[in-house]
């Protein structure tokens, strides 16, 4: 055991990641000890760190007949094991310690959906009287236990992304081209871009790089899970062990139910990697206005760290800038004239009929038996093929489409050419009878395949 | 009073464990605990805690107050046994064999549960370890909740 008089700060901070859970042991007046599970903690400085409280009961009752307690933290990088002796100086309800405990708390309880019932409720500061390594630990391997830092770019590759980004010349080529250089130039092998819809309650996956299936068109909650924590909070989310805080949370949520707070049932399914360990999500903000969030993920725990946060919230910028830019250029460059409408394909007999199903009720629409995209994406290609149907239209304008009275879009933010991309997006995923190809800017086309059969189920 | 099954569960399987006593300031002292056993049909815990552990140790007499903490480590359930020392003794053969046995269960458990090697873990078990057994005065429910806390149902082991 070493008795540490001058510890490094530094090496108690990785305990506080919330990989390992911390345990606080008390004692009342009567001199009985009371040994304690934490959520989390977070060191202030050399002197002090601040312990989470939201149940604590008997906690809070010892701490105020004695404020002496024992913490024990534990370095997941090398399993070193450590013994403070602490004093309670304070309770925070705000401030910088209850923020950054509060973050952590947020984003445990959003990956079991309890936001409205696990909050932190106030931070406890203890004065660090004194520091004991009980044991020693070993030399981490990195490839099993993480370094902390993924990325592998510097200023240079962020420039030569940031010049690859400039040159995209539309929206659906900028989301590819950030997610393939982040991969290739930064290190990040996978990547989701999701989007805020125009509700603004909602985010939509229009980009995935590095995964079996992309995914597109896949939904979260704002609030929900590290994507829409990120979300809510315009903040950077690092979880440094997805299996630790999922674990933990599950704890959390049985112990709820069987209280009768929340229901059974309700985890946020959570795109991308089946064995995650590490996520990083950072908001992409533009304008002081939140346009969506990209996250990267890892299978090795504690992949990132605040290196990993300053590069992503750069692209992330970049992507929210370009993406605000697309917007305006799209609501205020003159269309380039209403395409010519041209005769439908002739109908290929040989050709089996494709059936498209749309269920207005919530805009969704089937290909045959298979699900492809719902809401704004859906209804625009129920629009679209209808017209289609009906008048041979194969050529189309962004414009005409937000014109179109069916779809009912926002006056203000309609996000329609992400919409359009995301549903181009999710037609060649499926490798559907029924394509989009951008013919220029602001201009798409509607290839169609086979014939097509037309049946609105429940029409409004 | 005796530890009921569930409690006793918690204590026995593949559990983290951490032991605290207090000190005749009022200072309360954690340690890390490889293993332990229900004994008595649930009225007393004999528990291995590391001989070096000094601080803690000392505090750990026969009639002192001790608490251990048992969590499943994958489901994180947890019971915390109160009571009051007994004895602390040598370790007898079957008391080695049985921490050996707890010590293999909880790196195994937590190689499985986090994915951590199983030498990062094992590097945490210490070489030379005691054995405290005590009375049993009090049982909660410890899982992480709003019910962290609860006296747990008392019972036969």
């Amino acid at each position: 055991m070493i008795d540490e008089h001058e510890y490094d700060a530094e090496d108690l901070r990785p305990c506080c990641e919330g990989v390992i859970p911390a345990i606080i042991a008390t004692a009342g007046a009567d001199g009985v000890p009371n040994i304690t599970y934490l959520s989390c903690a977070h060191l202030i400085d050399r002197e002090r760190i601040a312990l989470s409280n939201q149940f604590f009961s008997k906690t809070s009752r010892n701490i105020a007949e004695n404020p002496q307690a024992s913490l024990i933290l534990i370095d997941p990088h090398g399993y070193r094991q450590f013994r403070l002796t602490l004093n309670y100086e304070r309770t925070d309800r705000h401030g910088p310690a209850f923020e950054a405990l509060r973050r952590h708390v947020d984003t445990v309880a959003a990956l079991q959906g309890m936001q409205d019932v696990f909050r932190l409720r106030a931070a406890d500061v203890y004065r660090i009287l004194r520091v004991e390594r009980l044991r020693e630990g070993i030399a981490p391997d990195p490839e099993l236990t993480g370094t902390g830092s993924t990325t592998t770019g510097g200023p240079a590759e962020i420039a030569e992304l940031s010049m690859r980004l400039g040159r995209a010349p539309d929206l659906d080529t900028l989301v590819a081209t950030a997610l393939r250089g982040l991969d290739e130039l930064l290190g990040y092998r996978h990547s989701i871009l999701m989007l805020v819809d125009e509700t603004g309650n909602r985010l939509y996956t229009i980009a995935s790089h590095g995964y079996a299936a992309q995914g597109v068109g896949s939904e979260a909650q704002v609030g929900d899970g590290t994507i829409g924590v990120a979300a809510d909070q315009c903040r950077a989310v690092n979880v440094s062990s997805v299996r630790s805080a999922r674990r933990y949370a599950a704890a959390l949520r049985k112990s709820y139910e069987a209280e009768g707070h929340v229901g059974p049932g309700a985890e946020i399914p959570m795109p991308g990697l089946a064995e995650i360990e590490a996520q990083l999500a950072v908001p992409a903000m533009a304008m002081g206005r939140l346009v969506g969030v990209l996250m990267v993920e890892s299978d090795r725990r504690l992949a990132f760290d605040a290196d990993d946060e300053a590069v992503l919230a750069v692209v992330a910028g970049m992507l929210a800038s370009a993406i605000e830019i697309d917007v305006v250029r799209e609501r205020t460059e003159p269309a380039a004239g209403a395409a010519p409408a041209r005769a439908a394909t002739p109908e290929r007999t040989a050709v089996p009929t494709t059936q498209v199903r749309f269920f207005a009720v919530d805009g969704s629409v089937f290909l045959g038996p298979d699900y492809l995209i719902k809401g704004v994406a859906g209804r625009i290609l129920w629009s679209l093929v209808n017209q289609y149907a009906s008048e041979g239209r194969e050529e189309f304008t962004n414009r005409e489409v937000r014109l179109d009275p069916s779809l009912d879009l926002p006056e203000f933010r309609d996000n329609l050419e992400s919409r359009l991309i995301l549903l181009k997006r999710r037609l060649d995923e499926r490798d559907a009878p029924v394509r989009i190809e951008k013919t220029g800017r602001g201009r798409f086309r509607l290839v169609v395949d086979t014939p097509l059969q037309l049946d609105a189920v429940n029409p409004e | 009073m005796r530890i009921g099954p569930d409690a006793a569960a918690r204590m026995e399987g593949a559990s983290a464990l951490i032991a605290a006593g207090v000190g005749p300031d009022g200072a309360p002292v954690a340690t890390r605990a490889w293993g332990a056993v229900v004994q008595e049909d649930g009225a007393a815990v004999r528990v291995y805690l590391e001989a070096d552990d000094t601080t803690v140790m000392a505090l750990l007499t026969p009639g002192r107050a001790i608490a251990v903490t048992g969590a499943d480590v994958k489901v994180l359930s947890s019971a915390q046994a109160k009571g009051r020392v007994r004895s602390v003794e040598d370790l007898t053969a079957l008391d080695v064999a049985i921490r050996e046995r707890s010590t293999e269960l909880f790196v195994q458990a937590v190689h499985e549960t986090d994915g951590s090697p199983r030498s990062l873990i094992a590097s945490m078990v210490p070489d030379r370890f005691v054995a405290v057994t005590f009375d049993v005065d009090e049982v909660y429910d410890q899982t992480p909740g709003p019910q962290a806390g609860s006296s747990m149902p008392a019972g036969s082991a």
